[in-house]
């Protein structure tokens, strides 16, 4: 009789129950994938560089002038292994269908033959081999570059040229990031062997070096001797270039986190929701004399039946789901996604352990109630309890907005359920879209140590131009020729450069290099990266970064010494200031404190600031203008320039669309399944309506009401929060990269209506599909209603 | 002057195939200002002719005239309107919703109606005001589930006379109810009806229908008899005209 009356309860309440099944593969689904994405991504990083098998301490360099950072550090004796491999530099561009691409000004090449690194391709494969005539590069410069595979690409450095076909994805760990602004090309040795066969390759060799040691600092003060460092760092280091991997990787640890607390809140009402409608059989079964243990075990086995069920459904769809959320991450760095199935499965016993504890605790009034209690109690199971809060008596609102404010204010509980996820999944869409804005505008020109502009000019050709002892003189030259040519087409500017330096700063026994940035042009109160004392003010005064700061322990009024072309100098520290360039590296002079450019490390473009405060159209306008008069050059704005800078604006366009997505079909799920239960609920409040009177369109709308207003509750409680949740999630992963603090830049129209009002309208189609069977209800059907 | 004509009307479900023809060809007619009961056995089809001829069942075939309109043409908006304000329904489950107090399920059709052109305070003082009169007017600010059954009925009838019907279709109006309750709300009826208001209710108890003016009594969905009892003065004739139609309901096959 047990599993009579249990069978014939899953036929019978079908509705409600396909409802928890359906809530239960949710669950599952998000708990396992999240889980187990959760634990490939916070190892991945390690995993991956032990698997590519990157050294302790990492060098870079360009040149081949003085002692190499391998020769330095196999003369030291603490010093346990050192690997090193000869590489080269390619700054012409490459050409992409008869095209310089101009997304990256230097690009490396290395020869498989000579690897002292692993590399994987996108199967995570090692890649042993490159045939002749074929070139691995990585995902992000295929994406950026509009490369397919089987593309040709042709590599000139100085007068050779060779063309190679793209065989494939690099899985690099070195360059691999979307942060490292240099990729790799890994090709054959027989193609690297052409390029070294030209006359003039030595100006285009360089090394990588990588070196295991337990004296990391000891080894970086030697290493700063040498001449040819283009970056030098530690493994850890290294790994923080992965950075917006990990933001992007971040995004989804969150949208991993709130997808499991949607889960698990939804089960919980849905259990005692559905539970809460059984008290009329409950006592029917007390009265008759079954015992309690023999009612609640009839439940148990209920919800044990329909969640393991839902859990292997679930599992079934964990894994392709935890997929797509893990592709962007995955396409760049080698994903250990091994042990996720046992991970999934132990997700999905949890979340039926969790059914089970909730059932538990829901069913435990059973031992409570009288019969008569529970009978009396029919749907509701409470009873002489205040239910309705507001008084239509008293206000003039109309029936159908009353009926649906009311009802929200007299189940907090149900409703603030919805409230929660909707706020969570707009709360998730506002700190994405906001973290994308700010990357993308020019505001965050002053994180790189730049002035406020609002054009960027910059040719590929000019670093190399500027490169020798009195380059400066050469540049502001040429700054006066493009403010001349600009005045003499009716635009006026302020135009400036910005160029960086890699030099030496010590404190005491203390030192560092550090990248140092020198204006031209400028004057150093047009920076706004300050956050603690005055710009310099004479040519003895610099300002520090808080990252190079507490790497030499200094602060302001502390005298630093920094190795200059011209010779050692003291410095008196007058400010500190952020910036994200190299993880949080700088250094900045005083206007009138020049050096030679021969070692110049970079150059970032000229900068025009117009004097008339033009607008977004007017700018736009001005940049055809310009692109006109300087066709071979990249004409950009501020934001523009960024992106190019980071280089993530497109994955992060991929991440947003993917939140965005995962949000509409959670919470139109949430809504309609919300709904289908509200439906079967209110069936015999709904004939009742019906039989005095209300119309169709009246009851869909109270039902509809109800969720959109929740919905709207939902924006308003995700806009206050999306800043202070901001600051703890992306902002902390800006800190990292050297922002000591943020601002975000908003679009409002985007984050605060447009998205939102996509979710409102969604979410409210679904609901009025699934309200739509209210037509079918009669309204005769009152008397039949329990 | 008949408020209700009903010809030839049939009512068919279909079940597993199988045809239930739960009305055939009933038809009859309700004047203004009538008090009629349907009685019948169990399945007989009595609370299918009262939802079919007040429009919430649609009709297999015949004719349902309510004021000169015929239903049969109405859509579901137009009967859902003819409901809400020439109609007023009581149900032997005293159903109301159960986030809204006392006062405020009486007075929802009330506020959704757009003929009823009384202000909102007006609707709430006219609810009141239907409330004092059938003496329930302490549980106003009370929720359903601190009220009596007895209590909660007469404010079901409160609500179906707030838009001022011109008829009152109750379904077994005191079948929840003990019989000190019942005899409370038949009162109110028979008050309502005497000032004018046409009812038309579906019972099993004689002491109910002997209340009507008119008792129909139905049997496999035809409409067997018909018993006139016309109205009455005093409470002290209510015995005799229970007996009379004790005994014709016996002829009938009671």
């Amino acid at each position: 009789m047990f599993f009579d009356i249990l069978k014939r309860d899953i036929k019978r309440k079908r509705t409600m129950n396909i409802i928890i099944l359906l809530f239960v593969v949710l669950a599952v689904t998000f708990i396992s994938s999240s889980a187990s994405n959760l634990s490939a991504i916070t190892s991945s990083l390690d995993t991956y560089f032990e698997k590519a098998g990157v050294g302790d301490y990492i060098t870079i360099e360009r040149g081949t002038v003085g002692k190499s950072a391998a020769e330095v550090a196999r003369s030291l004796d603490y010093v346990d292994n050192v690997k090193d491999e000869d590489i080269l530099y390619n700054t012409d561009g490459i050409k992409f269908r008869g095209k310089s691409l101009t997304d990256y000004d230097i690009v490396i090449i290395s020869s498989v033959d000579k690897q002292i690194e692993k590399y994987y391709d996108e199967n995570n494969n090692e890649i042993t081999e490159v045939p002749e005539g074929g070139v691995y590069v990585r995902k992000s410069f295929l994406d950026q570059c509009g490369i397919e595979i089987g593309d040709k690409i042709t590599v000139p450095i100085s007068d050779t040229k060779v063309t190679l076909t793209v065989k494939g994805v690099l899985k690099d760990a070195v360059f691999g990031s979307m942060m490292m602004g240099i990729p790799r090309l890994l090709i054959s040795q027989a193609d690297f062997d052409k390029f070294t066969a030209d006359e003039n390759i030595e100006l285009y060799k360089g090394a990588i070096t990588f070196v295991n040691t337990d004296n990391i600092s000891a080894l970086e003060q030697k290493l700063t001797d040498c001449q040819n460092i283009l970056f030098l760092g530690s493994e850890d280091l290294m790994k923080l270039s992965y950075i917006m991997e990990m933001l992007i990787a971040g995004i989804l640890m969150i949208v991993s986190i709130c997808l499991i607390i949607i889960a698990l809140v939804i089960l919980r009402f849905t259990i005692s929701f559905t539970l809460s409608e059984e008290f009329r059989e409950i006592g029917i079964m007390k009265a008759i004399g079954i015992p309690n243990r023999k009612i609640r075990g009839l439940y148990l086995i209920k919800y044990l039946s329909i969640s393991i069920v839902g859990a292997v459904m679930g599992l079934a769809t964990a894994v392709p789901f935890g997929n797509l959320l893990l592709k962007n991450t995955s396409e760049s760095m080698l994903i250990s996604n091994s042990g996720s199935l046992s991970l999934s499965i132990i997700c999905a016993v949890f979340v039926v352990a969790i059914i089970m504890l909730f059932c538990y605790y829901s069913t435990r009034k059973v031992k409570k109630f009288t019969p008569v209690d529970a009978i009396r109690n029919g749907s509701t199971g409470e009873r002489y309890k205040k239910k309705g809060i507001l008084k239509m008596s008293k206000l003039r609102l109309k029936p159908v907005p009353f009926m649906a404010v009311n009802d929200i204010l007299s189940g907090i509980r149900r409703f603030g359920i919805m409230l929660a996820t909707f706020t969570i999944g707009i709360l998730l869409i506002t700190i994405v879209l906001n973290t994308i804005t700010t990357l993308q505008s020019g505001k965050i020109l002053s994180w790189f140590s730049l002035a406020e502009s609002e054009i960027i000019l910059s040719d590929k050709e000019e670093l190399t131009s500027y490169i020798y002892e009195d380059g400066r003189e050469k540049l502001e030259k040429d700054i006066e020729a493009v403010r001349e040519k600009l005045s003499e087409n009716g635009m006026e500017a302020k135009v400036f450069a910005e160029v960086s330096h890699k030099f030496k700063i010590s404190k005491g026994d203390l030192s560092t290099m550090s990248l140092t940035s020198e204006g031209v042009n400028t004057t150093t109160d047009m920076y706004n990266n300050y956050i603690e004392g005055t710009p310099p003010q004479n040519k003895d005064e610099i300002a520090i970064t808080f990252v190079i700061a507490e790497k030499i322990d200094a602060s302001i009024g502390d005298t630093v010494t920094v190795s200059t072309p011209e010779g050692d100098r003291e410095y008196i520290i007058s400010a500190i200031f952020q910036s994200m360039n190299n993880l949080g590296e700088g250094i900045r002079f005083h206007q009138d404190e020049h050096f030679g450019f021969e070692n110049l490390n970079t150059f970032w473009g000229m900068q025009i600031k117009f004097n008339d405060n033009p607008s977004d159209s007017q700018i736009a306008e001005r940049i055809e203008k310009i692109k006109e008069l300087y066709p071979s050059h990249d004409v950009r704005t501020s934001g523009e320039y960024v992106d190019h800078l980071i280089g993530v604006a497109e994955y992060l366009g991929d991440t947003k669309l993917l939140v965005v997505l995962i949000v509409l079909l959670i919470n139109i799920l949430v809504a309609v399944l919300m709904e289908k239960s509200f439906l079967t609920k209110e069936r015999g409040e709904i004939a009742m309506l019906k039989a005095i009177g209300f119309k169709n369109r009246s009851i869909i709308l109270w039902q509809i009401l109800r969720i959109a207003i929740i919905m709207v509750i939902a924006t308003l409680i995700a806009i206050a929060l999306s800043n202070p949740i901001g600051q703890l999630s992306s902002g902390a992963v800006f800190k990292m990269m050297g922002a000591k603090y943020i601002i975000f830049d908003v679009n409002v129209l985007e984050s605060y209506i447009i998205y939102p009002l996509i979710i409102l309208a969604t979410v409210v189609f679904g609901v009025f599909l699934t309200a739509l069977p209210i037509r079918k209800i009669n309204s005769n059907e009152i008397n039949n209603v329990e | 002057m008949a408020i209700l004509e009903v010809n030839n009307l049939c009512k068919t479900y279909i079940t597993n195939k199988r045809q239930n023809n739960v009305l055939k060809n009933v038809s009859f007619t309700v004047d203004e200002g009538e008090m009629v009961a349907v009685m019948g056995p169990s399945g007989s089809g009595k609370s299918t002719l009262l939802y079919t001829v007040s429009g919430m069942d649609d009709m297999t075939a015949g004719k349902v005239n309510f004021c000169g309109k015929d239903i049969s043409s109405l859509n579901a908006k137009q009967l859902a309107q003819l409901r809400l304000d020439e109609m007023g329904f009581i149900f032997q489950q005293m159903y109301m919703l159960k986030n809204l107090n006392i006062l405020d399920n009486i007075i929802l059709p009330a506020r959704q109606s757009k003929t009823n052109k009384l202000s909102a305070k007006e609707k709430a003082d006219y609810g009141k005001e239907l409330m004092r009169k059938l003496g329930i007017i302490k549980i106003a600010d009370n929720d359903i589930n601190e009220v009596s059954g007895g209590q909660l009925q007469r404010a079901c009838i409160c609500r179906s006379m707030i838009n001022k019907p011109k008829m009152i279709f109750a379904d077994e109006p005191t079948g929840a109810l003990n019989r000190t309750s019942s005899d409370e709300v038949m009162e109110e009826l028979h008050k309502i009806n005497s000032k004018g208001t046409t009812i038309m209710l579906v019972t099993h108890d004689t002491k109910v229908a002997a209340k009507c003016t008119r008792v129909m009594y139905i049997v496999d969905g035809n409409i067997k008899g018909e018993y006139n009892l016309g109205s009455y003065e005093s409470e002290s004739e209510l015995r005799t005209r229970e007996r009379s139609l004790n005994n014709w309901l016996i002829e009938q096959g009671w």
